[in-house]
């Protein structure tokens, strides 16, 4: 499972940090564009290993799939967790109706339909004929929890392991998926300032924003990392990725780390304009 | 049968001869595509040179006709009549990537040794086997890419 975040105020912090992550939270039988999904938030392995080296975030390991911890829910606790959004979301609607019918009222005085005199009697015969508590009703929004009741008191197997044995596992996790040298790339380019975001959409391991991506464009496309001795540049995405770069305004940017010094080289690479 | 054999063994070595091109050639085909194809003035071939895995590489000197892509003066442009600067160009062969030929020390090494200080970047010539070769600049380090 990819690492996730489910708080909202968590969210807002890693920001700060410069982890922007990726929202993936959607429900199933309303699945939404991209741009307005929600918690959680998606991080890249690399975020979690540099959050965690720095200690500035708790890895908690979850075990357990999806399904799962939805079946060791007993009947009596579900029972309890769906009273509890029924009656946050019913508290929500009366907020809502209430607020609606408020305007509602203000907006019909403004154009003279009515006015301080207008008893309660009227305004609901009123109502009746313009068919507004219907409105109303098909016009409420539903609330939904920033944070998850379920995951916050489930039991972890991280609760017995050290900080050394997370980072273990969190290398080990992190050489399955790749190469521990892309690490020290993301590293270096993190202690340069720039916010880095999964990079599939350019054909790059990570895009580099010289900032928050709302403010800025991301100027690099990053690759893997290669090794500074022993491997060749693949001159064919080279050629692609430069190429493509000059439309996107991206330069390709390759690196690798020299092991003998730990010296990380990157070079930037772009399309001279002709040939 | 056996002429055959022979007739396939034959083409398989001029094959790789032509892939083994001499560093002199891949040179010359460059300074020859940038002055009759890409109409670059001042093309000449730079004595220092590299030896890297069984090869000398060696660097072309030459400038461009107008203005290119990323120019390093953009702010401090005033006079049409300035002359471009001067470029610094590797050739390379597409097939040498093959051969861990290009990797990042090789660039590291080429910085380092055979570009001049005047310039901060390295043009590469790429060269393909179907007669193309395509021009790519070469920063070291990471870089903000054009303002536009």
């Amino acid at each position: 499972m990819p690492p996730l975040v489910f708080d909202i105020d968590h969210i807002k912090l890693l920001r700060k940090w410069g982890i922007c992550g990726v929202l993936s939270g959607t429900l199933p039988t309303a699945a939404q564009q991209n741009v307005f999904l929600s918690v959680p938030l998606r991080l890249m392995l690399e975020d979690v290993l540099w959050l965690h080296l720095n200690n500035l975030a708790d890895v908690k390991l979850i075990r357990q799939e999806g399904h799962e911890i939805m079946e060791g829910i007993t009947l009596e606790r579900g029972a309890k967790l769906s009273k509890i959004v029924n009656d946050r979301l019913n508290k929500s609607f009366e907020y809502q109706r209430k607020f609606k019918k408020d305007e509602h009222i203000a907006k019909l005085k403004k154009i003279g339909r009515i006015n301080d005199k207008t008893t309660a009697e009227e305004l609901q015969r009123l109502d009746k004929s313009s068919n507004n508590d219907q409105l109303i009703e098909s016009s409420l929004f539903i609330d939904i929890a920033n944070t998850s009741m379920i995951l916050r008191d489930i039991r972890s197997d991280s609760d017995s392991l050290s900080r050394d044995d997370i980072s273990n596992l969190l290398f080990k996790q992190y050489r399955q998926a790749g190469k521990m040298q892309t690490y020290f790339l993301y590293k270096a380019l993190r202690d340069q300032g720039y916010v880095l975001s999964p990079g599939g959409r350019f054909g790059g391991k990570f895009i580099a924003y010289p900032g928050d991506p709302l403010r800025f464009h991301s100027h690099l496309t990053i690759q893997d990392a290669i090794d500074y001795h022993n491997e060749p540049i693949d001159l064919i995405s080279m050629i692609s990725g430069a190429r493509l770069g000059t439309t996107v305004k991206k330069l390709w940017v390759i690196g690798g780390v020299a092991e003998e010094t730990k010296e990380t080289h990157f070079f930037s690479i772009e399309w001279a304009g002709f040939g | 049968m056996k002429d055959i054999i022979n007739c396939r063994r034959e083409i398989t070595s001029r094959r790789l001869r032509k892939i083994r091109m001499a560093t002199t050639d891949i040179i010359s085909l460059v300074k020859n595509n940038l002055l009759y194809f890409q109409m670059w003035t001042e093309v000449e071939i730079l004595q220092d040179d590299l030896s890297w895995k069984g090869n000398s590489l060696r660097l072309l000197r030459g400038r461009p006709p107008h203005k290119l892509s990323n120019d390093v003066d953009t702010e401090h442009e005033n006079s049409l009549s300035s002359p471009r600067p001067l470029e610094f160009i590797l050739p390379i062969n597409m097939s040498q990537y093959k051969e861990n030929f290009l990797t990042l020390e090789c660039l590291s090494q080429t910085f380092t040794h055979l570009r001049s200080p005047s310039t901060e970047r390295i043009l590469l010539a790429i060269i393909n086997d179907d007669g193309t070769i395509v021009y790519y600049f070469v920063y070291k380090g990471v870089r903000k890419p054009k303002r536009n």
